[in-house]
């Protein structure tokens, strides 16, 4: 999406437009929008049902943001993130099963739908007052970060629209920095690293444990390059058309623990997943398991987990990717409530060595899980039957 | 003598220099999948 001549010319054409006519933020979501509607339609053509999907979509989050100012209750939600919802359920479950062959998930459809949970939460609970369609156009729609993020929420997105992102000198270089950082993470240290890693392994006949070992170590290292540098890309553009955006990676593989690691890993989507999935099913089990505290934790990291993994991809191994990162938190949890039983504080006044420790061990453990995440059903089959 | 921030601005641009040069010689242009990304199937 990037990476075409047709990305650069609207980069260009929005970058005019808003200092020649965008002066109010309304004005300013709108260019976003419309720039966004012009990249997909020209970089990634969607089929006549994908474009009608997407239509419909924002036509009923724009709907919905108007219904929720009337009335603030759940159902004007609904209303407005019932459409993409749908679409999103039948395709991605066609989209796992192989059942269905029409293709109606249109390009940053994910994305989108945690955006729109995200605005509509925000409308409900009165930290979002009211929404101008042009902002909500430019929220659901901004070009660099439409297919992979990072996600703003509503309120950072509407401040960069008030106060946009002024480029001066140092801000140039900045930008144009990470822009060939992250063509440097993609082209060169993610494509040279990418045959010795799981990737290669796809389709291999029979995979031995040290090659299976080796290419999830190698693996973590293309992901992270691949992503984070599209991330650096999607970043230093949007800056360069007036748009900030949040950080999605910090340093994820110095994490010393599971919950670290989510920390540091695609931010703005963890925090999505945290406020609109853990909590609320923390809540709930917290209510029915009154007497089972630690039960409800386990319950909630396993749940919150497994729709991590299914909004990751609709097929098995991705839910037990997700299902693999609940165990290693739950397991966490679980060493920290014994730690404080015993007086001690999880955490606190940890040597450099024993910090080390937990950083390697973090790291295999989030490698490991990266199997499940690159592998096929059919080829972790391949290998659990060789063992 | 320069100060911190201006040694970084200096490394930056040696950066985006040498980055550059690197990508040329392995030819992106013809190399690089536009949209085509590993993380996830969205």
């Amino acid at each position: 999406m990037t990476l075409t001549l047709a990305f650069w010319t609207i980069l260009a054409l929005t970058f005019a437009v808003q200092r020649l006519w965008a002066d109010t933020p309304e004005r300013r979501g709108l260019v976003y929008g419309l720039a966004g509607a012009a990249g997909i339609a020209l970089i990634a053509p969607p089929t006549v049902i994908q474009a009608a999907a997407l239509a419909a979509s924002v036509a009923f989050i724009l709907i919905g943001t108007r219904l929720i100012v009337r009335d603030r209750r759940m159902g004007s939600a609904l209303v407005g993130i019932g459409v993409i919802l749908a679409i999103w359920l039948i395709g991605k479950t066609a989209q796992g099963s192989g059942l269905v062959r029409v293709e109606i998930l249109f390009i940053g459809i994910s994305y989108m739908l945690v955006k729109a949970w995200s605005l509509f939460k925000d409308m409900l609970d009165g930290k979002i007052e009211r929404a101008s369609p042009g902002e909500v156009l430019g929220y659901l729609l901004h070009l660099p970060t439409l297919q992979l993020g990072p996600m703003h929420q509503f309120a950072e997105f509407r401040g960069s629209l008030e106060a946009p992102y002024r480029i001066d000198g140092v801000r140039l270089i900045d930008c144009l920095f990470r822009i060939v950082l992250g063509l440097v993470k993609i082209q060169i240290v993610a494509n040279l690293l990418a045959p010795a890693s799981l990737s290669a392994l796809v389709d291999a006949p029979a995979i031995p444990v040290t090659a299976l070992l080796s290419g999830a170590f190698v693996y973590s290292i293309v992901l992270f390059a691949d992503f984070s540098g599209y991330c650096d890309i999607a970043i230093a553009t949007s800056r360069l058309v007036g748009m900030d955006v949040p950080e999605n990676f910090n340093w994820p593989y110095l994490a010393s623990s599971m919950r670290d690691f989510w920390r540091r890993w695609h931010i703005s989507f963890s925090r999505a997943l945290t406020a609109h999935v853990f909590m609320p099913v923390s809540r709930v089990l917290a209510r029915r398991l009154p007497r089972s505290p630690e039960l409800a934790s386990a319950l909630a990291n396993l749940i919150t987990f497994a729709f991590c993994g299914y909004w990751h991809g609709a097929t098995i191994n991705f839910v037990l990717w997700g299902l693999w990162h609940a165990l290693g938190l739950v397991v966490q949890d679980a060493n920290a409530r014994r730690m404080r039983r015993g007086g001690l504080r999880p955490g606190m006044n940890k040597s450099s060595v024993v910090k080390t420790r937990d950083i390697v061990f973090t790291f295999a453990f989030v490698s490991i899980g990266w199997i499940f995440f690159a592998l096929p059903v059919a080829a972790l089959g391949r290998i659990v039957w060789s063992l | 003598m320069l100060t911190r921030d201006e040694w970084i601005l200096l490394g930056k641009l040696g950066f985006i220099i040498a980055g550059t040069l690197l990508l040329i010689a392995t030819n992106i242009a013809t190399t690089l999948p536009a949209g085509q990304f590993i993380y996830g199937r969205f």
